[in-house]
């Protein structure tokens, strides 16, 4: 879990610090505010680059690879026109802090961390979607380079985690852990299936999770029932499978979801945060309360959360579903321009009507406006 | 001129007339008189158009949870619009029936929601239960209505200089609730 980023001469930043909820976090932004930059920045401290005696040279590469700057070299990454190194440094919450410097013209970063060992790594879902991806970036002899020209390593690490073998039985899953059982068959049944792993490749297996019959359970089990939560079996429709380039694009994004929860990847409370760069895109936005009811299950449950977002519907689903009497906490973290200086600037609230500048409200407000103009002319003015 | 709907006070600097539509007490000018019919609280006559104007305050800050409860139930599911429309239609009648409808009307509202966001969503869904419903009738020679907006405070006065509103400091009395 992440507590504190801060990036100095990196990028968008010329000095941006960050503290996050252990929640669910919410970035937003105008386009052009360094969102992105900023959750691959904690994908990059956070992943196993960061630690052990290659650290420099390694995390030098992932950057490079995260952020794919023309010249190959990390030293493009340094703000220009500013003075002083660029530096990268989070801090954990167990206090751990990695803290990674280099200059304008550096190949290698220097790695400096005030503990041993790792830290779990972030997990980072980027805008586009991967599952169907995953066969080619896999391949058992993939063209590496085209690839890598290609997709940054906010990808290919994705396409890694989501081809992890795992206990890939999510029902069993489901009936053993009983914090699976709320977000596991909400998902599925909000997409009318699951994605699973053949030969390589996800395929779409249409069907539902149900409660389990009554009748199928001995008493004891019954009896258990009441205790434990409710019992659910999933109830393919068919057994005939979609290649995962049939279904719904939108789809998929819940269903990266859905694989990295089923392969252990994502494991509220043992891993790092998990990172999801604007989850709206390609999503119907009736989908949405559903994905933000999961989220803040999986953050009830030990899962912290940095979401990029530019949709109202998803903001607002968070403000009006959050429970504070069950612990939800979520921040919201705004980043604007200076108008002047031209620098990004972050202002973190836990109130969504506290939110200021509201990008995505201004645009209703244009939208309005817009209207009065078209329709009334001078009228009033 | 400066029409008052409780705490919410809107001064049409440039009206010709301007009305409190809503009139139900018999001694005061323009009576309405039919209780039956939907009415809107203001009708205001500029040289070049007529607004229709209806104001609804859920942001008063002596207006009561259980006021705001109806208000925002009211509004998730549907009969706010409903009755929006309704206020309009009626109105529209009435006007045309002491044939002051001679110029382009407009429908302006003033609801003073926080979040501004549920503002073009709410106008589209008044207009949508306008007639004619969204429906192209190649038989009409004249629409209904020019505009049909909802307005918090704010973006009012931003899209409106000549009509300021604003919200009238009552004299301190006792704590009591109003109706939005």
């Amino acid at each position: 879990m992440i507590s504190k980023l801060h990036l100095k001469n990196f990028i968008a930043f010329t000095d941006l610090s960050i503290d996050f909820s252990p929640g669910i976090n919410i970035v937003i932004g105008e386009n052009g505010t360094g969102k992105t930059q900023l959750l691959k920045a904690i994908l990059a401290l956070s992943g196993p680059e960061a630690h052990g005696d290659e650290a420099d040279k390694q995390l030098a590469h992932k950057l490079c690879r995260l952020y794919h700057p023309l010249s190959d070299q990390v030293g493009e990454l340094r703000r220009a026109g500013e003075r002083g190194e660029a530096m990268l440094s989070a801090t954990l919450a167990s206090g751990h802090e990695i803290t990674a410097q280099f200059s304008g013209s550096a190949t290698v970063v220097k790695v400096s961390t005030n503990a041993q060992g790792e830290a779990s790594p972030a997990i980072f879902i980027p805008t586009k979607e991967v599952l169907s991806l995953v066969r080619g970036l896999t391949a058992e002899q993939p063209d590496l380079p085209t690839i890598e020209r290609i997709f940054d390593d906010g990808y290919l690490d994705l396409a890694n985690q989501l081809a992890k073998e795992g206990t890939s039985d999510l029902d069993a899953k489901v009936q053993l852990d009983p914090r699976f059982a709320s977000i596991v068959p909400r998902l599925t049944n909000l997409i009318g299936g699951q994605y699973l792993l053949e030969n390589g490749r996800f395929v779409f297996e249409a069907g539902r999770y149900a409660e389990k019959d009554a009748a199928t359970r001995s008493k004891a089990q019954h009896a258990q029932m009441y205790q434990d939560s409710t019992e659910w079996k999933f109830m393919p429709d068919s057994k005939q499978r979609l290649s995962c380039g049939m279904t719904a694009e939108g789809f998929r994004k819940i269903g990266v979801l859905q694989r990295l929860l089923s392969n252990g990847s994502l494991n509220p409370g043992t891993s790092g945060p998990l990172l999801w760069d604007e989850p709206e895109s390609n999503l119907n936005p009736k989908l949405m309360k559903d994905l933000v009811l999961a989220l803040l299950e999986l953050a009830r449950n030990g899962q912290q959360i940095i979401l990029a977002t530019h949709d109202y519907v998803l903001l607002k689903w968070f403000d009006l579903l959050m429970d504070k009497g069950k612990g939800d906490q979520v921040r919201f973290h705004v980043l604007s321009r200076d108008t002047d200086t031209g620098q990004v600037r972050r202002d973190s609230m836990d109130d969504y009507l506290a939110i200021e500048p509201n990008a995505i409200a201004d645009t209703f407000n244009e939208l309005m406006k817009a209207q009065v103009a078209r329709k009334m002319g001078d009228l009033g003015k | 001129m400066k029409l008052r709907e409780r705490d919410l006070e809107i001064d049409f600097t440039d009206a010709i007339n301007a009305i409190v539509f809503d009139q139900m007490k018999v001694d005061q000018p323009n009576f309405h008189g039919i209780s039956q019919m939907h009415r809107v609280d203001f009708v205001v006559e500029l040289e070049t158009a007529i607004l229709f104007v209806e104001v609804k305050d859920p942001g008063n800050p002596k207006a009561q949870s259980k006021g705001l409860e109806k208000f925002h139930g009211e509004l998730q599911n549907g009969t706010l619009s409903d009755t929006f429309a309704a206020k309009f239609i009626d109105t529209f009648l009435y006007r045309w029936a002491e044939a002051s409808l001679e110029k382009p009307v407009h429908y302006v509202n003033l609801v003073t929601l926080e979040d501004s966001e549920l503002l073009p969503n709410f106008s589209d869904e008044i207009a949508r239960k306008l007639p004619p419903m969204g429906m192209s009738v190649p038989r009409w020679k004249r629409q209904l209505f020019e505009n049909c907006q909802v307005f918090n405070i704010e973006l009012w006065n931003a899209s409106f200089p000549k009509w300021p509103a604003s919200r009238l400091m009552p004299a301190p009395t006792a704590p009591q609730g109003v109706d939005v």
